[in-house]
């Protein structure tokens, strides 16, 4: 009785049943040198550069500038017909400009402004007309004061940028304040 | 040593400060239910000039002083263009710090932005509309792509 073949030498074997197990270990073999390489490489290059402090500092006042945005996105569908309406539409189109230019500053992954933006945009639910101008007056206060605070993290130019920014976010208040009036 | 950017930043925010001191001294002639306020702005600006003079003697620069006279934007006959005058002098005054928020001394940095702020909310409580970016220039802006 002849001695029984290892499976997977089998000359009969229906090649559609997927490699050998020699072939397996042929390429095994083969590709143990390129993983060593590989590896090494990773090695070398170590672990990926964290972000520098400004553009996480970038990123932060992406996010809170589309938060700033889907906000006043709410607050004009909900009053965009009264007389305060026109004023969140300017403020709204300000905030976009704000987002626009701090977007083009930013290199490399973009911020993830999905999940602040639609808690933000449902932060006037529940709210009356009074309420919600002034959830949007603190809210542009506390954008401001943080700008102002993270101005030791930017470079020259984007310290201009922020502090124009700031200036207009507390300018936005008094703006409201008057449009809030009934 | 200071840099002579610091220095420089430093003399255009004085010289707005000084111009806006002159200013509102024409303001506050011409308004009568409002010279308090304008007489409080006045005050704001001179504290401001006072500490930016302090910063230049601090790096051993003597401040230049203010000019003897300056020209108006436009002719100052009535409440409305003393207004009208009190927004023109906030913005310019905002304008002139730009360069100061640049510098690399962070206290300078922040007296700076927060002065760029205190004027922007008094131009606005002096009736100007809200403005995207107060102070800067259109060419330091991205253009979006056409």
């Amino acid at each position: 009785m002849p001695a029984e073949l290892p499976r997977g030498d089998d000359p009969q074997r229906d090649p559609r049943a997927g490699p050998t197990r020699r072939a397996i270990m042929a390429a095994s073999a083969a590709a143990l040198p390129l993983l060593a390489v590989g590896c090494k490489g990773v090695a070398a290059l170590g672990p990926p550069p964290k972000p520098s402090a400004e553009v996480v500092m970038l990123r932060s006042a992406i996010v809170a500038e589309a938060a700033m945005v889907a906000r006043y996105t709410a607050a004009v569908s909900r009053y965009g017909g009264d007389r305060g309406g026109q004023a969140l539409a300017t403020v709204l189109a300000q905030h976009q400009q704000h987002l626009s230019q701090l977007r083009a500053r930013l290199t490399g992954r973009p911020a993830d402004t999905a999940r602040a933006a639609k808690a933000a945009g449902q932060q006037l639910a529940g709210t009356s007309r009074a309420g919600a101008f002034a959830l949007l007056e603190h809210a542009e206060q506390a954008a401001s004061d943080w700008l102002l605070s993270q101005l030791r993290l930017c470079s020259p130019s984007l310290a201009q940028l922020m502090a124009s920014i700031c200036a207009a976010e507390a300018g936005h208040v008094p703006y409201l304040d008057t449009a809030a009036r009934p | 040593m200071t840099s002579t950017r610091t220095i420089d930043a430093l003399e255009t925010a004085l010289a707005g400060e000084q111009a806006a001191s002159f200013g509102y001294t024409v303001v506050g002639a011409h308004l009568t239910a409002e010279k308090a306020r304008a007489t409080a702005d006045w005050i704001a600006h001179e504290k401001a000039r006072d500490t930016l003079e302090q910063f230049l003697l601090a790096r051993h620069t003597q401040p230049p002083p203010a000019s003897v006279s300056y020209t108006l934007p436009h002719p100052v006959k009535t409440p409305s263009q003393a207004r009208s005058l009190a927004i023109d002098l906030e913005q310019k005054v905002t304008a002139a710090y730009l360069a100061l928020v640049a510098v690399p001394d962070q206290q300078l940095r922040t007296f700076a932005a927060t002065q760029m702020r205190a004027a922007t909310l008094r131009a606005a409580t002096w009736g100007a509309a809200p403005t995207a970016f107060p102070g800067l220039p259109a060419s330091a802006l991205h253009q979006p792509h056409s």
